[in-house]
């Protein structure tokens, strides 16, 4: 009974690595439906929110389920489960952008092509900015740019982790934080003090 | 909660996943739909896959054994038909007594 995700006893408490496990123990799709129920609105509305069209999100989230289920078993636990599943979708999301737009780099802001110095911008300025406003501060920023600042503040990912995710060295994922929350910056001065 | 109040990226995020609620159900049962289909392909291939190995090497084997049949088949005809074939020492008597 307690390995039966039927009856869904005790399922909701266990965690989701404890959930990973008793799949690849059982190979039960059960418990993979556990997991879809828990992350699909949250993949959904990543999707949603970086590729801007419902139908191409629709999508995006079966593909990104689609990965999942083929690579579970490479999931390591080095990392949180939910950490894993959103730098898949980021990913995914990211390669997709950079298809359509057939950009060699989405983070073209590469070292070598910026400017050195970038004025360091306060995290709790973006953390206690008005929800609608930042809303609108990310919709007009680049997809790089707000990619980058959903893994760090929204999905509280390491810079390890994100260095990991989007195979960048630890110093360069600290100066693109560092740039998004500069364009961030100056994108909210330019819509709401102009 | 705190810490959600705290953080606006947080804030937005809850406010996204209410907004678009969550995928259609279709979404669900196309992923489901396609993992029973691997795992359903996987237990095959882990089922017969041996076995067609086990086939393939039976096939081969076979030849093989038809092969060494035919060879050893070959040596026993070969030697039946020296067992047949009159001696050196016998013709060189009949040559002696000729003479």
């Amino acid at each position: 009974m307690q390995n039966s995700p039927r009856g869904k006893v005790g399922s909701s408490k266990k965690t989701d690595s404890e959930i990973v496990r008793l799949y690849l123990q059982t190979r039960n799709s059960d418990y993979f439906q556990i997991l879809y129920k828990r992350y699909s609105s949250k993949i959904y509305s990543k999707c949603i929110s970086l590729l801007k069209d419902e139908s191409l999100a629709q999508d995006a989230t079966q593909d990104v389920f689609t990965k999942i289920y083929l690579n579970i078993a490479k999931f390591s636990e080095r990392s949180k489960f939910s950490t894993w599943v959103y730098s898949i979708t980021y990913n995914y999301c990211i390669d997709f952008i950079r298809k359509k737009k057939k950009e060699k780099n989405l983070f073209s802001d590469d070292l070598e092509n910026s400017p050195d110095i970038v004025e360091e911008v306060p995290d709790q300025e973006l953390l206690q900015m008005e929800v609608h406003r930042l809303k609108r501060v990310l919709e007009n920023i680049p997809t790089g740019d707000k990619a980058i600042l959903l893994m760090k503040y929204q999905d509280e990912m390491s810079i390890k982790e994100i260095a990991h995710n989007l195979e960048k060295s630890e110093s360069a994922i600290k100066m693109k934080i560092k740039r998004a929350k500069h364009k961030a910056q100056k994108t909210y001065k330019e819509i709401f003090q102009s | 909660m705190a810490a959600t109040e705290e953080n606006s990226f947080k804030r937005l995020q809850e406010e996204q996943e209410n907004q678009h609620a969550s995928p259609p159900p279709e979404i669900e049962n196309n992923i489901m739909g396609s993992m029973r289909v691997a795992h359903f392909m996987g237990n095959i291939v882990e089922l017969y896959l041996p076995r067609v190995f086990d086939l393939i090497l039976a096939l081969f084997g076979s030849k093989k054994e038809e092969e060494e049949k035919k060879t050893e088949e070959e040596i026993d005809t070969k030697n039946s038909d020296s067992d047949n074939a009159p001696e050196g020492n016998a013709i060189s008597d009949e040559l002696s007594d000729l003479d």
